[in-house]
């Protein structure tokens, strides 16, 4: 039991802090923060918050900023925020209504204004602001 | 496997679970609420705050308020607080250091 991966089940809601997990499997409603090394948003899951990650697999309702070395969206994906990745992949279905930024500076997490230029032209700024408070 | 939610040994939590017909088990540390049907709090973990379950199973630290139906305290247990239920198994070795009352 004990290097079983901590999960959230499905139907379950949670809202607060999780710290120290190397990898999270969620099924369920959650609304947190998480810095994690691996994170998997199963089909059935609505995750509201900021991730940061090696790898994040998403496969179901996901809101918010997320950072991740790896982003793998499945076919069943549904993603609205921003996501900074260095790679990813998208199956056929994933449905982005978001920004996504490669290959972001972590010295300087606001995207420099050329990048943001060519990216983002109909973006409203509130998502490039909410960089500024992390 | 899906149902379950699971925080393992290094993890801590901090905030508000609500499972109500499902299990939930800690290894590692919470602090905040839990709602759930079952909840086992394993040798090793730490827990503060209310939990409330049908049936609740401490095996570890557990500071704070815990309402069940039925209330198992194993012999690893260091409990410290409001205990409510209607039945009550207690290990011996157990350390409990609070109150015991039945729900109201």
């Amino acid at each position: 039991m004990s290097d079983q991966q901590s999960s959230i089940g499905i139907g379950a809601k949670f809202k607060g802090k999780i710290t120290g997990a190397k990898a999270l499997e969620i099924n369920g409603d959650i609304e947190a923060d998480i810095d994690i090394g691996k994170i998997t948003i199963g089909q059935d899951a609505h995750f509201k918050g900021g991730i940061k990650a090696d790898l994040a697999v998403i496969s179901g309702i996901y809101e918010g900023t997320m950072q991740a070395e790896s982003i793998w969206l499945t076919d069943t994906s549904r993603v609205s925020g921003e996501i900074r990745y260095q790679s990813l992949q998208m199956d056929r279905g994933a449905a982005l209504n978001c920004r996504v930024v490669y290959n972001w500076d972590d010295t300087d997490q606001k995207p420099k204004k050329s990048k943001s230029k060519d990216k983002v032209e109909d973006q409203p700024n509130d998502i490039i602001e909410e960089d500024k408070n992390e | 496997m899906s149902e379950i939610t699971y925080i393992s040994k290094e993890v801590s939590v901090e905030g508000v679970l609500e499972a109500d017909d499902l299990k939930v088990v800690v290894a590692g540390s919470f602090s905040g609420n839990i709602n759930a049907n079952e909840v086992i709090l394993e040798e090793g973990s730490r827990f503060d705050g209310e939990v409330e379950a049908r049936i609740i199973v401490i095996e570890g630290e557990l500071k704070g308020k815990v309402k069940s139906y039925q209330l198992k305290v194993s012999e690893t247990a260091r409990v410290d607080g409001e205990l409510q239920t209607n039945s009550i198994e207690v290990a011996s070795g157990a350390e409990i250091a609070g109150s015991i009352s039945r729900v109201s």
